[in-house]
């Protein structure tokens, strides 16, 4: 797994490129926990690129949205593939996790709204 | 460390056994890429198609477990899969020490839950799913419909 880093418009945006499972997570979790740890940005954690993700994958993004919740930082999630969409709704983190279709979106809005958003598109992916 | 085998001469079952001894996961990244292609392999063989990466993801789920804390006495995991009036039933086993399955029921609940978090994944990626455990070690079984 690859992991691009960058900042945009104030937020660090980390994305993993690849397979998010139990061999890839202390690399993620190394990554990511470094920059809450140095925080002064918020965080969106853009999963556009991700192929696969297990149950120890998920635990690495639950995780991180305590220590950024901790931190009282705003943390969202980009997501536009189905498969990964439907492994967290299988365990109800659509509905914990502020979801976003892509980072355009997630920009515009973290920080700025409550809620979800991209409603509409989500309900469409079961 | 793996040995895959098709039993009984028949295209219709398939048996993986895989060494676990020795601790930490990260040994066993390639053997279980190798359960993960050969489950694969066997469902598309048998009309799978939409169903395979569920099938084989609560298969990994599964064996995780075992390698993370099972602890087997033979050293061991299993892995059957049958294909039977359009259902794939999969069998993950292990002799190891057991664990008390209450316990997952009340941690699961929470999506934020710290432990059972693979279970209920294999609950909802799979059409049936069962748990038993006790001394004689822990047997996972799972059904998905073929569509």
């Amino acid at each position: 797994m690859e992991i691009e880093v960058e900042e945009k418009e104030g937020f660090n945006v980390v994305s993993p490129v690849g397979e998010l499972d139990v061999y890839t997570v202390p690399l993620f979790r190394k990554v990511v926990l470094k920059l809450e740890g140095d925080r002064k940005h918020d965080l969106i954690l853009d999963l556009t690129r991700l192929t696969f993700i297990d149950s120890s994958g998920l635990g690495s993004l639950i995780e991180i949205y305590q220590k950024m919740n901790a931190a009282q930082g705003e943390i969202a999630y980009v997501i536009d593939n189905p498969r990964i969409l439907k492994i967290l709704k299988l365990v109800e983190l659509d509905k914990v996790f502020r979801l976003f279709s892509n980072l355009g979106r997630a920009l515009q809005h973290v920080g700025a709204t409550g809620g979800y958003v991209d409603e509409e598109f989500f309900s469409d992916h079961t | 460390m793996m040995e895959p085998t098709h039993c009984n001469g028949s295209n219709e079952r398939l048996a993986l056994d895989l060494s676990c001894r020795g601790k930490g996961v990260f040994r066993y990244k390639k053997p279980l890429d190798e359960i993960r292609s050969e489950v694969k392999r066997f469902a598309v063989s048998q009309g799978f198609s939409l169903e395979v990466e569920d099938i084989t993801l609560a298969v990994q789920e599964a064996c995780k477990n075992i390698i993370q804390h099972a602890r087997p006495v033979d050293g061991k995991m299993h892995v059957e899969c049958r294909v039977s009036d359009g259902r794939i039933l999969i069998e993950v086993s292990d002799n190891g020490r057991g664990f008390d399955v209450g316990v997952l029921e009340h941690d699961i609940a929470s999506p934020m839950a710290i432990y059972g978090r693979g279970i209920k994944l294999m609950k909802g990626l799979m059409d049936e799913f069962g748990i038993t455990s006790g001394r004689e070690g822990t047997t996972v079984r799972m059904e998905k419909k073929r569509s």
